[in-house]
């Protein structure tokens, strides 16, 4: 696919027509302050992402990508401007129930897993679903791992597994408690292409077993080129934002 | 598929949760927390183990008390017997034995003329009906009665050893001649006492009777034991007798006091190493602290993802609190085994000092208390760091890790740690039962830790401005010293505090042991000669001219009374705790002189003129005045043989106990005691030992009543207690010492992850491993000097605060004693870095460039 078969589009009237929106950036600036002074990451972005939509963000480094997944997960606090995930206002929201919004709506993969060491592969997919007191956490858990091929894996510690199942257990973690966002930061960084590709393909299958808006930080085109909708962002700023044709392949 | 493990948590009960997820991240984590574990299980078995000995051996006078006692009460009085009306009252319910006891001299009867032989000896005369309680022991096996019969005697093996006697030998002992019948295996209601100025020797009363050696003031104390024949009536007994004996000569002694000064030795002694554990303690707690940081500070990813995944700075507080509460129940745990074993181990220590049979077992309360020491301690020094964990933010997972958040902790935690301060404020004082000492000792040890910390920092930045040397390893040492997380702040605070501790405790038990040792070489006189007559001081001065013209001699009358009141207020209504509440406690030993002794310091009043016959006036030693708040123009009340005397204070005087010459509490203007039944003391000095002890000996040899005592022994008595308290000081101290290595090993373990990047960068940059633990050495020796200096400054203030201010004594100041402590710790300091490092030198660059370029 390339961006001869995508059309840009307006984050406005992708809201207008399409289902709820569960990202929603208004004039979205972020300053992060360091020893050179105070720096830019973010400057005005608007952006709307719809229920179910898979979303990829492409940029050079330093572009802001990071910057921007953050603030989707309410990780980082805008300077300015307002974020609203999954409808709710996250401006004015402490650090604690930004902790239960991503409990409870938001899945993140990271590219380097992120799995806590101390804790099984089950214990690690059961940490969100325990945090929101779901009395069947680890059958939950169990079944996320079992999904994504993992059941032989299930009291096994991170460093016992290899680093394509060590991400699936950072997929399963992030699916089961069924979030309405999936964000992932380049989540084939730490594999080879082969293992990669089998992990993007089990992250798709995820997002969309939970209808979940998917948001894709990657380096890599082709990868990008996988989602309906790709965002190019460059020095702050949202640069494209495109919709591919409906695929067939999608149909 | 394999089964899921079940933890068996189903609901979001933050508590439960939080300790699932502890477990999990306690999981093969317990050795990272040995720094940790060390350094609680330190302080907590010190603290501990101290309780528990103490307890021990309370216990072993507590169970004993009634033999210690040698009977259900005891009406003792000097000079002159109880009187025989209220004996008379007691005998109607109970039995009564009664003990006479002495001190005199005892001689080979062959070798009358060569007295060398001669013996101070502990005598104590018994009566038929002795011992009212336990069993005198003897061997050859027989009865006591057998044995004393006939001016028999028994003695304590020591005796046997120091003149020479067996069994079946005569011997001298006043006027007449007696037999060793045998040796006492047992005596049960042997004084407990450290200081004891001769071995016992023991007649019937009969043999005292005979001896000639129960004369007129003579220094005689008369014990009458009662068992009661029904137990029932003992309290309205005691509480009759009480009455009846109050501002008296008679002493009334239960079984609660039975051992009273011992009771009292252990109750200081304890304290003062209860002090010096906990300073172990809070060593240990900067440990705790420096841990705590350290694993927080390894786990920053862990937190941040739980956060991302949801968790509450709440929740996260309390996984990591329960993981420390975890880690410190496992150290005190530990702590506790050892301190309950301390009693077990050293029973045998101690039982050369305690005549009680001392029941090793296991004390709950010490343990107790030591258990709660530590947990607050944890509380105190681990919430702060805990605390921070709410500032670790999940945004940290995308940004790289490295420095731990910094900042106040909230409200809830300050006022939490506030709380455990307080906490450890009570416990101190539970612990030893001295408020003033315990509050000054928390906030010293604050102020200490507050010096140490800033003296740390001004160091660093000292160093920090210090130009870059040329030779590499020094240019690296200085640069790992004064980076940013250098150790060289915990290091000066923990190691410092605790070989401050070392410095100080060696530094006192110097100048005690050398300003005693001065004393006696210089000032003190060879001989105390009691007991001596009124009729035989002219010819007692003549014979000790007649063998040395040059003898210092000095004497004076003495008898003993008790202080009824001062100034009117009952005795009994002081506090025990009063620093001079020994003057009130036992007998008094009083003199009166028309003039004042010779190099007498007057502090407040003035002495009598040297004609002065009114009523009776009284000079006291100006702590007395100090201590119970007495002035000139107000009264002490003396109870002097059965009679109530009341004098008027007309001067205070400084007194120096420590020159060991002829001193008293209480001088009294001449006139009224001349009449009373009294005998004089004497001391002698000489040129040469060999004339101080011809002179012992023609005095002995021919004055058979007076006893002598060698000052010299009496210092090496007293050189003993100090020893076996030093030592054990020591030992506590060497704890601290221990505890601030722990901190030590846990600032090396904590920077060893840069020590592996730097010493693998400058391998390839070409550095030698030469260069490289030489850059090392260097940084440790400069840590090592650094907080040896530090720790002789502190050290040496410390001990000169304790000598001076508290024991009031002049400083003796030994720069080569305080600096070979000092370094002496310092080159442990060097060492066990260097050991610590060594280990990253073994790692090989290339797998760790793979990793991380």
């Amino acid at each position: 696919m390339t961006s001869s078969n995508r059309h840009n589009v307006s984050a406005q009237a992708n809201q207008d027509k399409g289902p709820p929106a569960v990202i929603e950036l208004k004039d979205a600036w972020l300053q992060l302050r360091s020893q050179s002074g105070i720096t830019d990451i973010l400057k005005g972005i608007d952006l709307s992402i719809p229920t179910g939509q898979h979303v990829a963000v492409v940029g050079p480094s330093g572009a802001g990508k990071t910057s921007l997944l953050m603030v989707m997960s309410g990780l980082e606090a805008l300077t300015s401007g307002q974020a609203v995930l999954t409808g709710l206002d996250t401006t004015n929201m402490n650090e604690d129930r930004l902790a239960s919004l991503r409990r409870d709506n938001v899945g993140i993969v990271f590219q380097a897993f992120r799995l806590i060491p101390s804790m099984t592969a089950l214990q690690n997919v059961a940490v969100p679903l325990e945090l929101s007191g779901q009395a069947d956490a680890h059958d939950r858990a169990a079944k996320a791992l079992a999904d994504l091929g993992l059941s032989h894996r299930l009291n096994h510690l991170p460093d016992q597994l290899s680093g394509g199942e060590q991400q699936r257990v950072a997929i399963a973690r992030a699916i089961a408690p069924q979030p309405k966002i999936l964000l992932a930061d380049e989540p084939t960084g730490n594999l080879d292409s082969t293992t990669g590709k089998q992990v993007i393909k089990q992250l798709f299958a995820a997002a969309r077993s939970v209808q979940a808006a998917l948001v894709l930080i990657t380096h890599d085109e082709v990868l990008a080129s996988q989602c309906e909708r790709l965002l190019r962002v460059t020095d702050g700023k949202i640069t494209a934002d495109t919709m591919s044709r409906p695929s067939k392949k999608r149909a | 598929m394999s089964k899921p493990k079940k933890t068996g948590l189903t609901q979001n009960k933050n508590w439960s949760l939080a300790w699932q997820f502890a477990r999990c991240e306690l999981r093969h984590s317990v050795i990272r927390f040995r720094v940790f574990l060390a350094a609680l299980m330190l302080g907590v078995a010190a603290i501990g183990a101290v309780g528990s000995v103490a307890e021990s051996m309370r216990s072993g006078i507590t169970d004993n008390g009634r033999m210690l006692l040698g009977g259900d009460f005891e009406l003792s009085s000097l000079h002159v017997t109880p009187d025989d009306e209220l004996l008379d009252k007691v005998r109607q319910t109970a039995s009564l034995s009664e003990i006479i006891q002495m001190r005199a001299m005892l001689g080979k009867e062959t070798d009358t003329e060569h007295a060398a032989t001669r013996k101070l000896v502990e005598l104590k005369a018994v009566d038929e009906a002795y011992p009212l309680v336990g069993i005198v022991e003897l061997s050859p096996p027989q009865t006591l009665k057998q044995a004393l019969a006939n001016r028999g005697a028994v003695v304590a093996p020591a005796l046997l050893r120091a003149t020479g006697l067996s069994v079946g030998d005569k011997a001298q002992l006043g006027e007449i001649t007696i037999t060793v019948r045998g040796v006492l295996d047992s005596e049960p209601d042997q004084t407990i006492s450290f200081v004891s100025f001769g071995p016992r020797l023991m007649v019937s009363t009969a043999t005292l009777n005979e001896s000639g050696l129960r004369q007129e003031g003579a220094f005689i104390t008369y014990r009458n034991r009662a068992v009661v024949r029904q137990a029932s009536q003992l309290e309205d007994i005691i509480t009759e007798l009480d009455k009846a004996v109050e501002n008296t000569h008679i002493r009334l002694r239960t079984t609660d006091s039975a051992a009273g000064a011992f009771d009292r030795f252990i109750e200081r002694a304890e304290r003062f190493l209860m002090l010096v554990s906990l300073t172990a303690l809070l060593i240990g707690g900067l440990g705790v602290s420096g841990a705590v940081q350290a694993w927080l500070q390894s786990r920053m990813t862990v937190i941040a993802t739980l956060k991302c995944v949801g968790a509450t700075s709440n929740l996260i507080f309390r996984v990591y609190m329960l993981q420390v509460l975890a880690m410190a129940g496992l150290g005190i745990a530990g702590g506790l085994v050892l301190a309950g074993l301390t009693p077990f181990a050293t029973t045998r220590l101690f039982a050369d000092y305690v005549n009680v049979p001392l029941d090793p077992t296991f004390y709950p309360r010490p343990l107790a208390i030591a258990a709660a020491f530590g947990f607050l301690t944890t509380l105190v020094f681990a919430l702060w760091p805990l605390s921070r964990t709410q500032f670790i933010r999940a945004a940290h997972l995308f940004r790289t890790l490295s420095e731990p958040p910094t900042g106040w902790p909230g409200n809830t935690v300050l006022s939490a740690i506030i709380i455990c301060c307080a906490g450890l404020l009570s416990l101190a004082l539970l612990a030893t039962g001295n408020i003033v000492l315990s509050f000054s000792f928390l906030v010293g040890t604050g102020i200490a830790l507050l010096f140490l910390s800033g003296l740390g920092e001004a160091v660093l930045r000292g160093l920090r401005l210090v130009r870059s040397p040329r030779y590499i390893p020094t240019r690296l040492a200085l640069s790992a010293i004064t980076r940013q997380g250098s150790p060289l702040r915990s290091i000066i605070l923990a190691f410092g505090l605790g070989l401050s501790v070392l410095v100080a405790v060696t530094l006192s038990q110097y100048n005690l042991a050398s300003q005693l040792n001065g004393r006696a070489e210089n000032d003190a006189p060879d001989w105390f000669f009691i007991d001596i007559q009124p009729e035989q001081m002219t010819p007692f001065i003549t014979l000790v001219k007649e063998q040395a013209p040059n003898t210092v001699i000095e004497q004076t009358p003495m008898l003993r009374g008790r202080v009824t009141a001062l100034d009117g207020v009952p005795a009994s209504q002081f506090s025990p705790d009063n620093e001079s509440a020994w003057i009130l406690r036992g007998d008094r030993a009083l003199t009166w002189q028309a003039l004042p002794p010779g190099e007498t310091k007057i502090m407040t009043g003035s002495w009598w003129s040297s004609d002065y016959s009114g009523p009776p006036l009284l000079s006291i030693t100006h702590e007395m005045a100090e201590d119970f708040g007495l002035a000139v123009g107000d009264s002490v009340s003396l109870n002097i043989l059965g009679r109530e005397i009341t004098g008027e204070i007309a001067n205070t005087r400084e007194v120096a106990w420590e020159s060991f010459r002829i001193n008293f509490v209480f001088i009294m203007s001449p006139g009224l005691l001349e009449g009373a039944p009294h005998s004089w003391i004497a001391t002698t000095k000489s040129d040469t030992d060999d004339t101080a002890s011809k002179i012992e000996q023609a005095v002995t040899s021919s004055f058979k009543n007076i006893s002598a005592l060698s000052v010299r022994q009496a210092v090496s008595t007293v050189e003993k207690v100090l020893d076996l308290l030093g030592n054990a000081i020591q030992l506590t101290a060497a704890v601290t010492l221990l505890s601030g290595l722990a901190v030590l090993a846990g600032s090396v373990a904590t920077s060893e992850a840069q020590r592996i990047s730097d010493s693998i960068i400058l391998k390839v940059l070409g550095a030698r491993r030469t260069d490289i633990i030489l850059s090392w050495l260097f940084e440790y020796a400069l840590l090592g000097i650094l907080t040896a200096l530090v720790a002789s400054v502190i050290g040496t203030g410390v001990s000169w605060a304790l000598i001076v201010l508290f024991i009031e004594s002049n400083f003796i100041f030994n720069l080569p004693l305080i600096l070979s402590t000092a370094f002496i710790g310092a080159g442990f300091t060097t060492l066990l870095g260097l050991i610590g490092a060594m280990r990253s030198l073994s790692f090989r660059p290339a797998p760790f460039l793979r990793e991380t370029v």
